[in-house]
């Protein structure tokens, strides 16, 4: 029969140490437990014990390994202190006085068990006078400083180590009290400490407390006292036994904090917050409320190392950090998991999704804010990319909780400088398929999987085809021909839009510069942008490129850009699309109508021409709404010198309507369905010229 | 902890037959007495007559109560006379004040 949660390998020679603590709270209440004089145990709620101290092992009369992974027993000790017995290997018994505290081991609860020999105690007093020189020579040579305090903490008898600790001779020590060489904040603590001792309340004191030297110097000092007993003084006198603990408090209380701290900024490191998110999510589990995790990503970072240098890079970081750190709640923890990379834990949103949604992003408004300040020095204003992940208690572990906020960081930043993402469940069940898909596109790159297909443009004038817009397809090897929109998200996401994008250039400037040869001399080619080639400023070097590979004429080829593309380009950008107009190359407005693009913008955009939106296209001969618009979007247009293309054209009434509303081109199954190149041309080559 | 119906089952570890031994056993017969009527079994053993069943149950310090059933088993060492810390200890129901039970401190 085995207690509950004992460990089976107890005696296995193999174990050298005790299980290592995952706090650091664990690793400090190890480092003292080590230290002190009495005999201690810290047992589990089960009473397993989780570490012994050589004290405890002497007293217990059992080694280390013995001990640990043992089971005590849970530790009831009702009165505050109690006597057990320990069975001696000899045979013998020893009376032991037990004391317990409640501590956190690890993340659990647990007891610190401090024994006391005291069988000493109930030993015949004739020994009494032996003992006492004995006792004399110990006291006075002893390294470890001593006392015999009167019931009103007057110092009796002091030692050489104890005066020369505090900075005093032996003599004037013995004129003072404890209250003067302690700190007056101390005394109430101290007097209710002797009152408990001296009335018998207490057996024993273990405490770690400040000392104030004869300099005004402060030391750490562990220090326990017990009452005398009358054995070598009056029945009430104390003694104390006083360590000198400032260096190893320092070193330890420094290694803990480099230990949980970022080195450059002082903000919590990944470890620290981390735990801080654990013990959030545990609190918010018994309350019912969300925690939330911001994940900040500084924007263009790299940019200010490059350019300024890592000092001016590393100032950034300091100064992120302590702005960072002046908009947060005390109960909030800012921290830097490396390079430009800052988490913040927030405690506590509420217990209403929508309410928590609001507060966390309450806390993203205030750090963007405090962003947005202006910096010292030839430092600009920063921005960051922020991913909120919230969870609700411990619905999902704090790793998740970090890989949510992570994904959505991401997602924020493919949207740009400054921008703000909140996790969604929906989008995790649908990355893992993401995944694949990107992985399959870049192979298809490199396997020749994709194709380009060509639908028709025709004058409305006359029904001529007089051009072609350029459609990739992806022929699967197991899904068959795909369509952009199965794909696209994740090539721009992945980035591999870029190599994609040039790679449908390419072929259709070489298809439609062959085809011109050899089928429709004035035949034009439309190729789609994307808003990543177009903010990367690659897309200009792309296009120059396809012309002079594929010989085609600059002004056989137009290129479409969506209305938000151009509405979110900057100068530099649109400049890209001012060189291509000069060299010819014609630039179209797709989907007009859906975007943010007002007809009175349109003036101030670089382009030739628009596309109407196959959605307004639909209603033609319905929706007399439809007619208004299109019909304003035409004359507009026109006003400003552009040519108007619709899309989406599916009957002739559709295309009658267009023609009656002046409308330039079109293109739709009305005037054939995008198709493979050898049909396009064949196609071509069959209608009538 | 609705531990009830199942019979209990415990072992007591003392030293000797001092006066210390015998208020544990006497302790720990009141406590189940006043949580469980008469469905329990108390076995005394004295590590110093019986070192080897001690030995074998790997007891560190006496007294040390051990609940052999129902399961699961529990241990504690100590003192037994507050009676509401040493049944929440034990996994014991009183059933007629069981939240007395709650939070001993």
């Amino acid at each position: 029969m085995s207690p509950p949660g004992q460990r089976s390998s107890t005696l296995s020679p193999a174990r050298s140490s005790p299980p290592t603590p995952t706090v650091p709270g664990g690793e400090i209440l190890r480092a003292f437990t080590l230290a002190m004089a009495a005999g201690v145990l810290v047992v589990d709620r089960s009473g397993t014990i989780v570490l012994s101290n050589p004290t405890a092992q002497r007293l217990i009369d059992r080694t280390e390994d013995e001990l640990v992974g043992g089971n005590l027993g849970v530790p009831l000790v009702p009165d505050g202190v109690t006597q057990i017995d320990v069975a001696l290997r000899d045979g013998g018994a020893r009376a032991v006085e037990m004391q317990v505290t409640e501590t956190m081991w690890s993340t659990e609860p647990a007891y610190v068990v401090t024994l006391k020999d005291v069988s000493e105690r109930r030993q015949a007093a004739g020994e009494l006078d032996e003992s006492e020189e004995r006792f004399q020579a110990v006291f006075e040579e002893s390294p470890i400083g001593l006392a015999i305090l009167s019931s009103d903490y007057r110092f009796l008898r002091v030692n050489r180590a104890l005066s020369s600790m505090l900075g005093y001779d032996t003599a004037e020590l013995m004129t003072l009290k404890v209250a003067d060489v302690s700190r007056p904040e101390d005394a109430e603590a101290q007097a209710e400490w002797a009152r408990q001792l001296v009335s018998g309340e207490k057996a024993g004191h273990d405490v770690e407390t400040w000392l104030v030297t004869k300099a005004g110097e402060m030391r750490r000092g562990h220090v326990t006292s017990a009452v005398m007993g009358g054995r070598f003084g009056s029945q009430s006198d104390v003694i104390c036994t006083v360590e000198d603990i400032t260096e190893r408090t320092e070193s330890l209380a420094r290694v803990t904090y480099l230990a949980l701290h970022d080195e450059l900024t002082g903000l919590a490191n990944r470890a620290l917050v981390m735990d801080r998110l654990h013990l959030a999510q545990a609190r918010a589990e018994r309350s019912g409320t969300f925690v939330g995790l911001l994940f900040l990503d500084l924007d263009g970072f790299k940019a200010v190392n490059d350019s300024l240098g890592h000092e001016a890079g590393d100032a950034l970081l300091i100064e992120v950090a302590r702005r960072l750190e002046s908009v947060l709640r005390p109960s909030d923890t800012a921290a830097r998991l490396g390079g430009d990379e800052f988490l913040v834990c927030c405690d506590d949103l509420g217990a209403e999704a929508t309410g928590a949604q609001a507060a966390a992003l309450h806390v993203v408004d205030r750090i963007v804010a405090v962003l947005a300040e202006p910096m010292n020095g030839s430092l600009e204003p920063t921005t960051a990319s922020i991913g909120i992940a919230l969870v609700r208690g411990t619905q999902q572990s704090s790793d998740t909780v970090l890989r949510n906020a992570d994904q959505a960081m991401y997602r924020a930043k493919q949207q740009g400088a400054a921008c703000f993402e909140l996790f969604d469940e929906a989008l995790q069940a649908r990355a893992a398929d993401r995944v694949t898909v990107r992985d399959e596109l870049g192979l298809a790159l490199e396997r020749d999987e994709l194709v380009v297909h060509y639908q028709p443009i025709a004058s409305l004038e006359d029904g001529q085809v007089i051009g072609a817009e350029a459609l990739v397809r992806w022929d699967h090897p197991d899904r068959g021909i795909l369509l952009p929109r199965e794909f696209l998200d994740v090539a721009e996401e992945s980035g591999l839009i870029v190599p994609l994008g040039d790679w449908v250039l390419k072929r259709a400037c070489r298809d439609v510069a062959r085809w011109r040869q050899t089928v429709r001399q004035d035949l034009l080619v439309t190729v789609n942008a994307s808003a990543r080639q177009l903010r990367d400023e690659t897309l200009a070097d792309s296009i120059e490129e396809a012309l002079s590979d594929s010989g085609l004429q600059a002004g056989a080829l137009e290129i479409e850009l969506t209305e938000t593309m151009l509405i979110e380009a900057t100068a530099a950008t649109l400049a890209q699309l001012d060189a291509l107009r000069t060299l010819g190359v014609r630039i179209g407005l797709d989907d007009f109508g859906t975007g943010y693009a007002s007809l009175s913008c349109l003036r101030r955009l670089p382009v030739d021409f628009v596309k109407i939106d196959r959605s307004f296209v639909a209603g033609l001969g319905e929706s007399s709404d439809d007619e208004a618009i299109v019909n304003a979007i035409v004359d507009l247009s026109h006003a400003l010198g552009l040519q108007v293309v619709s899309e989406g054209v599916e009957s002739l009434a559709q295309r009658r309507a267009l023609g009656q509303l002046g409308c330039d081109y079109a293109q739709g199954w009305h005037f054939g369905r995008p198709r493979a190149a050898t049909d396009f041309v064949n196609m071509l080559a069959t209608a009538p010229v | 902890m609705a531990e009830t119906q199942d019979s209990y089952s415990f072992r007591i570890f003392v030293t000797g037959e001092s006066l210390r031994s015998q208020r544990a056993a006497a302790n720990l017969r009141s406590l189940c007495a006043a949580a469980l009527g008469d469905g329990f079994e108390i076995e005394v053993v004295d590590v110093l007559e019986r070192p080897e069943l001690a030995e074998s149950e790997r007891i560190i310090a006496t007294p040390t109560v051990l609940r052999l059933s129902p399961p699961p088993s529990r241990r504690v060492v100590g003192d037994l006379s507050d009676f509401d810390l040493a049944a929440a200890a034990l996994g014991l129901v009183q059933p007629e004040a069981p939240a007395n039970l709650g939070g001993p401190s």
